[in-house]
């Protein structure tokens, strides 16, 4: 009986090994290699907390300037600050290209507002 | 019979390990397999703000120092740096960072130190600690390298006392165009 | 940066948005989405759109912009971690060859075209191509800036070899090209195109075809090399799903095979210059150059005109999406008449076309509204330009360096370039069978020598 049991599981230790090194009961399966890259981590970052209220706040509207986009910005802009005085609404352009950085805004908006929004694009 | 089925299944599983179970990569570092102190990480980062050229980099843990050490060490650097949070001990990392462009005309730089976001530590749980407003001893591990340079600095954490197994994050991908690159995990154990 | 900020996004790119937040870390973004497009809408139809309702959500969207900043956010939100990512394995589970075919295509592995399967021995064969560890790092890769990027190692890329037909030989150019980690599927609604060029010794070591139809399906070489750079930025680089890593809204056939061709270097008249030497490596080394645009034409014209004026009156009223650049592939016989017509050297030549080309009115007025203002206020010298017509060629050049006629956006702007006063790249190619030539809207990228990957 014991010798039973330790042939069963060296044949499954068999059938783990051979696997692992491409060889499957099924002679016409083969083994290949992964094609895909290595996907990163994906490091999680926390929301900003939101402020009780937007009346008496700033708010930025940033606009990437993708091209022929200017009037729904400028629509935007309008329609919030009728819906909603109590805030101040402020329309920024982005400096450069929709794809380019601007730090500056950023320090800007972190020192002036209580929130962006970000548009738009085609 | 016994004997030759054992010798049978010891030479396969020896193929198995010599063959099918080696690791993808040596370099597999991840938030499961941080690297150990003292181990040097080979990676990448993309410098350039478009078209990015690819750089390499190498990052080291070379030594920890941790708890009560670790406070002297910053009351030396600035008798002003205020003791952790109740329940909370300082880890203080010294890390090699290396960069290496690949052709003649790489002549970006990377500049360290410049994202809060850049050097974090987190918990055996993969909880991030807050950063620690500190100063820490020179040097620290900031400034710009060249390619073919490196910086040796110190960075600080403030981690549970109960935490056995911190780890350190550092993340290249903070924004802009600084450099960016794959997240890197090493053990503050 | 730590303030709450919400997007809008236009509706067609929910599927977009949604993963690269996710793979930005923020899996529960407030968005608020528009219809789609927004470009080129009057006032009136985008007054109507805010007022209305996101047409994902259905709810009223200046509403839902505002909650998107002010209501309190979960438990959940506020934290950091690492978010779930499936664990990459080094081998796929075992299969015969006709299921494990249909499973590539249908992950997205392949161009839709056949590939070999990547077995081991078959990677093994390919790896002894290069003197490189099959697990040093070559490059990292994303299908747009905003995108994340993948890293792969010699091995993966030699996975990707083997499953573009390639033959060991082609591997450490196959290196040199994964190792500048650009996609050759970039992710714009404009369906970009990549170009190759290979110089250098290494063009006939690997049979490489400078001749009769290089550009085409000829060779070996040409066309494995081509088509892996595809596979790599596939698998490699994460690029091609469409929706998601790639939103060409056509998509581009130059995809397929990247235009890969050698510069034929013989072919070169006196004086002219081989492309990698022109970018600062010796002629002895081998490399290779990555062109970005979106199209070429190959012109197969007769003409009573020199060949360089058919060429500069191409230029001239040439139009695409990158109007400020230019690469020209010229068949031997085409480069010997334009040498022979006085232009000693390639930079002579793409001087005499930059300076010598205006830019059609109804482009230079439709891109440049300040100077149409200007124009029609009297103010020289646009006036002057306005009353020969709308429709009549403005003496301004496209073509050269900080050219504003045109109105690219930056991130079109080539790098690694030596200093050239021109936007216009010359190749030689071909097998002299006609005076024929390309021409298209790509622009210089960067080059890699592959001799460092050998």
């Amino acid at each position: 009986m014991k010798n039973m049991a330790v042939k069963i599981m060296g044949l499954a230790l068999v059938a783990a090994a051979a696997a692992s090194i491409g060889w499957t009961a099924d002679p016409d399966r083969i083994v290949v290699m992964n094609p895909q890259g290595i996907k990163p981590e994906i490091r999680k970052i926390p929301m900003a907390a939101r402020p009780a209220s937007l009346d008496g706040k700033t708010v930025y509207i940033v606009d990437t300037k993708y091209p022929n986009t200017k009037p729904f910005v400028e629509e935007l802009h309008a329609a919030l600050k009728a819906k909603y005085p109590a805030t101040t609404w402020v329309l920024k352009d982005k400096f450069g290209g929709y794809m380019d950085d601007d730090p500056n805004l950023w320090k800007e908006i972190k020192a002036k507002a209580a929130g962006a929004i970000v548009l738009v694009g085609h | 019979m016994k004997s030759r089925f054992a010798v049978f299944v010891a030479g396969i599983l020896a193929l198995a390990a010599a063959g099918g179970l080696k690791p993808a990569a040596a370099q597999e570092n991840s938030s499961t397999k941080p690297a150990a102190v003292g181990s040097r990480v080979r990676s990448m980062v993309e410098l350039g703000s478009v078209y990015s050229n690819i750089y390499d980099i190498a990052v080291t843990v070379i030594e920890t120092v941790r708890g009560p050490a670790a406070l002297e060490r910053l009351r030396a650097a600035d008798r002003d740096n205020p003791a952790p949070r109740a329940g909370m001990e300082y880890i203080l990392a010294r890390v090699r960072f290396e960069l290496k462009g690949r052709a003649v005309s790489d002549t970006l730089t990377f500049s360290l130190g410049e994202s809060p976001l850049e050097w974090v530590a987190l918990s055996e749980d993969l909880t991030e600690y807050e950063r620690v407003p500190v100063k820490v001893p020179a040097p620290p591990l900031a400034g710009v390298v060249k390619p073919g340079g490196s910086i040796e600095g110190w960075v600080a954490f403030a981690v549970a006392e109960k935490d056995p197994k911190p780890v350190m994050v550092f993340d290249p991908d903070t924004g802009g165009a600084t450099g960016r690159g794959r997240t890197l995990f090493f053990k503050l154990y | 940066m730590g303030v709450p900020a919400v997007p809008i996004i236009t509706a067609r790119f929910k599927e977009l948005v949604t993963t690269i937040s996710y793979k930005k870390g923020i899996p529960n973004m407030r968005i608020t989405y528009t219809p789609h497009p927004i470009t080129d809408r009057p006032a009136e139809l985008c007054r109507q759109y805010i007022a209305g309702n996101d047409p994902n959500s259905g709810q009223p969207m200046l509403g839902q912009i505002y909650a998107g900043l002010s209501r309190p956010l979960s438990a959940e939100d506020g934290k950091a971690g690492f978010l779930p990512r499936e664990e990459r394995t080094r081998l796929l589970p075992p299969d015969t060859p006709d299921r494990l075919m249909e499973y590539f295509h249908e992950q997205g592995f392949t161009d839709g075209n056949p590939v070999i399967l990547p077995t081991e021995e078959r990677v093994a064969e390919m790896l002894k191509a290069t003197s490189r560890q099959p697990d040093e790092w070559v490059g990292q890769m994303r299908p747009s800036p905003p995108h994340e990027a993948w890293y792969y190692t010699v091995e993966m890329v030699a996975v990707n070899a083997v499953m573009a037909g390639a033959k060991p030989e082609y591997f450490p150019t196959i290196l040199a090209l994964a190792g500048k980690g650009v996609t050759s599927m970039f992710s714009s609604t404009s369906s970009f195109a990549r170009m190759v060029v290979v110089n250098g010794p290494v063009v006939d070591e690997i049979g490489m075809n400078t001749g009769i139809g290089a550009m085409g399906p000829v060779s070996r070489a040409n066309s494995a090399i081509g088509r892996c750079w595809t596979l790599i930025s596939r698998n490699l680089g994460g690029s091609g799903k469409p929706g998601e890593t790639y939103l060409g809204s056509q998509g581009n056939p130059l995809n397929y095979n990247n235009l890969c061709f050698p510069e034929n270097e013989a072919g070169l008249p006196a004086g002219w210059k081989p492309l990698h030497v022109q970018k600062g490596f010796k002629k002895s080394d081998s490399v290779v150059s990555v062109f970005s645009g979106w199209s070429m034409s190959d012109i197969a014209w007769y003409s009573p005109l020199p060949i360089h004026e058919v060429i500069r009156g191409w230029l001239e009223h040439f139009f695409s999406f990158g109007t400020t650049q230019a690469t020209l592939v010229l068949d031997p016989i085409v480069a010997a008449d334009v040498a022979a017509s006085g232009h000693p050297t390639k930079e002579s030549f793409a001087k005499y076309l930059a300076e010598n080309t205006g830019t059609p009115g109804w482009l230079y007025w439709s891109q440049n509204e300040k100077a149409l203002e200007q124009a029609k206020k009297g103010v020289q010298p646009y006036a002057g330009w306005l009353r020969q017509g709308e429709g009549a060629v403005v003496p301004v050049s496209r073509y050269t360096r900080g050219a504003a006629a045109g109105r690219n956006p930056a991130f079109m702007a080539s790098k690694d370039s030596n200093e050239t006063s021109t936007s216009i790249e010359i190749v030689v190619t071909g097998g002299g069978t006609n005076t024929f030539w390309s021409g298209g809207d790509f622009g210089y990228v960067g080059s890699a020598s592959v001799d460092d990957w050998r």
